[in-house]
């Protein structure tokens, strides 16, 4: 039995299908990488995972929770960090925390302490009493990521999390990531930076058009892909498809000449 | 008009549906991708038509009656009620307009396009495709005036008129939009509160003067000191006589008093002449947007509630923009207290019931879209936390009962302190309308955030209708009615039995506040979990 069980999974916005009958087993304990290019599907399968919208059909169970009929229990012991970080422009970081800690009912001694930590960690103490809109995409996409991990969640679902982060605080978030799985949480997160999803990832799954286009570890992504190296940037086209790429870069440097 | 510029016009209205419905399944499962712009235009198109429609029935309604006395006074005195209206409304619209594209840096992405945006596509989009339609509202006044009469040129001069109200109305919200952006950059909380509250004294002055100057003694004094007669070419304080009453005078006169009224409110224009620009600045560079105010609070922990309540209050009261949404539904209660009040403030314990009353309809209706509006992008937040819909509706009722217990509180003491209004009655009833509110906010919030898609990634005013302020402003009439009606009812019922009269209001609103707000049985709320 996997810790995140998705049978049959549907999304269809209007005329639109988002998510075409998913069926995904996550084990606990683990990065899981969700990659695939603009308009799989990623983000809507995310928030679908974190209870914010319902799918169209289907079933998803975490820890043998149904998602649709315990989204609150399910918001509880999750962290989400949005593709954009949606945060309240006019509070500071410490009264945004302090909002995100109340709603939780996080005791306040341990709420204090990691926030010192996190903050530390990522740099960011000195913007805790700036208005949140006067700080850079970089900055507040760290106070995102920080206000989704104070309540200590046993899932943390990023979508494109590490977008707009330095080269140093996106090796910091990664290796943070890394210390949550080995204390048992599960990291679900979506990309399209294959460096990323290659140096983090335990498991990926590759979604194309709101399918599944493969999953595994990188070997044996490799072999589905009949890939010969072990680039993931190869087995990603491979696996979605790659042989009208040589005709639109032909049309495109046609047009351009 | 360049093609660019009414383009530009367009895709800034589009864009403001857009993001209001997009996470809707309505629009999701009616729209394709290709009739998108189509859709929306035509959407734009019909609410405007609905719009016209809507208050040229409501002035009809009103002027037949003078119409049909043939009373060319009233039809007059009611046309600068009308006018005033137009000119709040605009108000409204346009603070609301700019917010909105403010808020959603809706003209960010034109600073990289390879052409030179007009500094007016703020205010031509605005007019055309929102604020015009307010002008239907004078159409019945002025066709009724010139039927009784036979005066063409107010046909003319109340067009004229009414088009020169609405900018005039754009220029004072663009000049408070501007003068809070840079005031917000430096000042904190308590400035903003003082700030905001002196600029609506001065707006709530000016109404009252164009409505009747009569209301203060000593103005009307003033005016009849100006030399020249001022008062009547001096817009917009001269609307009532331009327009409508000196139809009777000689034409030299009229066309002087008409050149003299347009080259006021040219003068007026140059100040939109002189903010056009800086406005234009700031909404495009919306996401700089910014406050320097310190605040060196530690985290301490507080209950959801009161954590809901401290985060609305600091996003209102930092945030001028969101503070003038509190303060607006206050100017529009005021012609009526002043109407039932007579010259000055006194008054009756009916009349002053009653404004408590119209009180009640119109703070609930405004704010119970301003409580959500101002979440912005925030509830992708509230979506991702645990916490259910009707929950959040009830913390949201808190953060608006608040306010409203300090404006019913201050209505209160000004009668107290200006009238004869004195007794215990005044308490009682100060019970009765705070339960009253509570329960019309309640129900209302509740039915906005339920038609929420879940998702929703921002929230403005489309994201709940076309005509969302017309549907609260009928549930809130109709709850009142209720109450009200309920409560004659039984009081007259016991009166009956034992022969001495207790009206039973507050017994009514209790039971009423059972029945709407503490049963959390309802079968329509039942349904979303």
């Amino acid at each position: 039995m996997s810790f995140i069980e998705i049978h049959d999974l549907y999304k269809k916005y209007g005329n639109t299908t988002a998510l075409n009958g998913i069926n995904l087993n996550i084990d606990g304990g683990q990065i899981y990488g969700i990659l695939g290019p603009n308009g799989s599907g990623k983000t809507t399968l995310l928030k679908i995972i974190s209870g914010i919208i319902s799918p169209t059909s289907g079933n998803i169970a975490i820890n043998n929770m149904n998602v649709s009929e315990n989204k609150d229990k399910i918001k509880a012991i999750l962290g989400y960090i949005p593709e954009t970080p949606s945060l309240y422009e006019s509070l500071t970081p410490i009264e945004f925390f302090n909002f995100i800690g109340s709603v939780f009912n996080i005791n306040s001694d341990i709420l204090n302490e990691r926030v010192r930590a996190f903050t530390a960690a990522l740099e960011t103490e000195k913007y805790m009493n700036e208005f949140i809109g006067s700080l850079s995409f970089g900055t507040k996409q760290k106070i995102a990521i920080i206000s989704s991990l104070i309540h200590d969640p046993d899932i943390i679902v990023m979508d494109e999390g590490m977008n707009g982060l330095d080269p140093r605080s996106s090796k910091i978030i990664r290796e943070l990531l890394k210390d949550l799985t080995k204390k048992g949480k599960t990291v679900i997160f979506s990309t399209h930076i294959m460096e990323i999803a290659e140096t983090v990832c335990d498991t990926i799954s590759i979604l194309y058009n709101g399918d599944i286009a493969g999953t595994g570890n990188l070997e044996k992504l490799k072999e589905e892909a009949g890939s010969s190296n072990n680039d993931l940037e190869e087995i990603f086209l491979k696996l979605t498809g790659d042989e009208d790429l040589d005709n639109l870069l032909n049309s495109l440097r046609e047009s351009i000449e | 008009m360049k093609n660019d510029t009414l383009f530009m016009s367009r895709l800034l209205i589009i864009e403001q549906r857009y993001l209001a419905v997009k996470d809707t399944t309505k629009f999701q499962n009616t729209v394709n991708i290709t009739n998108k712009n189509d859709y929306f235009y035509r959407n734009i198109i019909s609410t405007y038509i609905m719009n016209a429609f809507t208050f040229i029935l409501f002035s009809i309604l009103i002027n037949s009656m003078y119409f049909a006395e043939k009373n060319v006074l009233s039809i007059a005195s009611f046309g600068i009620l009308l006018f005033s209206y137009l000119f709040l409304m605009g108000i409204y619209n346009s603070i609301n307009y700019l917010n909105t594209i403010f808020a959603n840096n809706m003209m960010g992405p034109l600073k990289s396009l390879p052409m030179n945006v007009n500094v007016n596509v703020p205010l031509i989009s605005w007019f055309i495709y929102n604020a015009s339609s307010y002008i239907f509202v004078m159409a019945p006044s002025i066709a009724m005036f010139f039927i009784l009469t036979g005066d063409l040129q107010t046909i003319f001069l109340g067009i004229a008129y009414s088009i020169m109200t609405l900018i005039l109305s754009f220029i004072i919200s663009g000049t408070i939009f501007i003068y809070h952006y840079a005031a917000s950059r430096r000042h904190s909380s308590v400035k903003n509160v003082i700030r905001i509250l002196f600029t609506f004294l001065l707006l709530g002055f000016f109404y009252i003067i164009i409505e009747n100057p009569d209301y203060f003694a000593s103005l009307t004094y003033l005016f009849n000191s100006l030399p020249f007669g001022l008062k009547y070419f001096l817009f917009p304080i001269n609307l009532e006589y331009i327009i409508y009453l000196n139809y009777l005078s000689s034409f030299t006169v009229r066309t002087l008093e008409i050149g003299l009224s347009i080259l006021f409110f040219l003068l007026i224009f140059i100040i939109y002449v002189r903010i056009r620009g800086k406005l234009y600045y700031i909404l495009m560079a919306a996401e700089e947007n910014s406050s320097i105010e310190k605040i060196t609070t530690g985290i301490k922990l507080d209950r959801t509630y009161i954590a809901f309540l401290k985060k609305d209050i600091k996003t209102t009261f930092r945030k001028v923009q969101n503070l003038t949404y509190i303060f607006l539904p206050i100017l529009f209660v005021l012609p009526f207290f002043l109407a039932l009040n007579g010259n000055g403030l006194g008054g009756t314990s009916i009349s002053i019931f009653s404004s408590m009353i119209y009180l009640t309809i119109i703070v609930s209706t405004f704010y119970s879209i301003f409580l959500l509006v101002i979440e912005g992008k925030g509830i992708e937040i509230l979506d991702s936390l645990p916490i259910k819909r009707n929950r959040i509706a009830n913390y949201k009722t808190i953060f608006g009962m608040t306010i409203f217990i300090i404006l019913i509180t201050v209505f209160l003491i000004v009668m107290f302190l200006f009238n004869n209004a004195r007794g215990v009655v005044y308490i009682v009833e100060w019970i009765n309308i705070v339960l009253l509110f509570y329960i019309i906010i309640y129900i209302n919030i509740r039915r906005l955030i339920m038609k929420l898609p879940e998702g929703s990634s921002s929230i403005n005013y489309y994201s709940f209708g076309r005509y969302p302020m017309f549907m609260l402003f009928v549930i809130s009439v109709l709850i009142v009615a209720l109450s009200l009606g309920a409560g004659i009812i039984i009081s007259f019922a016991i009166y009956h039995i034992v022969n001495y009269f207790i009206y039973f209001d507050i017994p009514v609103n209790i039971i009423l506040l059972f029945i709407f707000v503490l049963n959390k049985k309802i079968p329509k709320i039942r349904k979303y979990y």
